[in-house]
């Protein structure tokens, strides 16, 4: 089954998160708790890794996981780290389903994408806007937050 | 017609415009058609986005500056000028 990213009117592009330990599911547990827990709905997560998920075991998973989240206007796949095993399998799964894979996963990038219309961007270009604000959200903060009209040094 | 507003306000919650105030902010932002702008000193931020308000990294007792620009600059203005009063809902 293949699809693009032109697909007909109504779908949107689906995303799947896929990440060591419960990172993706924790991160969008996260997310919920700041947006409101009906945020984020359609995302699918993978905690890869708990009880030892071997590559064989993991690539069903993400293959079921884009699949269930390709609805015919592509997929975005976050995954954390880049060149690590969950992404290795979305970049090896994707093949063929219009799949852009934006590693780095962090909680910006997932607050974001809920402000986003799915219906009317390209896997690319959400992964673009995902991955500006989760490198922007990327700081030293040792100084305490100004009180006093200060200014912030980014 | 296009109108503008701005003011000063402060930050009166214990928890200062942390993550889920600054997404009450931007839900209620959005739900205008005015552009919406947050400024703490120097740094102004559209407000719009979530992390640009978190950007501005406002602890409580922070006068931020609130502008907003558009057909529904005011009740924009009055609307979120009133979430930041009232602490975020978390007096």
């Amino acid at each position: 089954m293949t699809s693009g990213v032109s697909a007909g009117a109504g779908s949107r592009v689906g995303v799947a998160v896929v990440g060591h330990g419960a990172c993706a599911s924790a991160l969008l547990s996260a997310a919920r708790g700041i947006l409101g827990e009906g945020a984020l709905s359609d995302l699918v997560t993978i905690d890869a890794g708990l009880g030892d998920t071997a590559k064989h075991e993991l690539a069903p998973q993400v293959c079921a996981a884009i699949e269930a989240a390709d609805t015919g206007a592509g997929v975005l796949v976050l995954v954390d780290l880049p060149g690590a095993s969950p992404c290795q399998c979305a970049q090896r799964e994707g093949l063929g389903h219009g799949v852009v894979v934006l590693a780095g996963l962090n909680l910006a990038m997932l607050l974001k994408l809920a402000g986003l219309d799915r219906a009317s961007m390209t896997p690319a270009e959400l992964a673009a806007a995902c991955g500006d604000s989760g490198q922007r959200a990327v700081a030293v903060c040792s100084a305490p937050p100004q009180t006093d009209h200060g200014e912030l040094s980014s | 017609m296009s109108k503008r507003t701005s003011g000063e306000h402060e930050i009166i919650n214990d928890l200062g415009l942390h993550a889920r105030a600054a997404s009450k902010v931007v839900k209620l932002a959005n739900e205008f058609d005015a552009e919406v702008w947050l400024s703490n000193g120097s740094h102004e931020v559209n407000a719009q986005s979530i992390l640009g308000v978190l950007m501005l990294a406002c602890a409580k007792g922070s006068k931020v500056s609130l502008r907003t620009d558009g057909k529904q600059a005011v009740p924009a203005y009055a609307a979120i000028a009133e979430l930041i009063d009232d602490g975020f809902g978390e007096l």
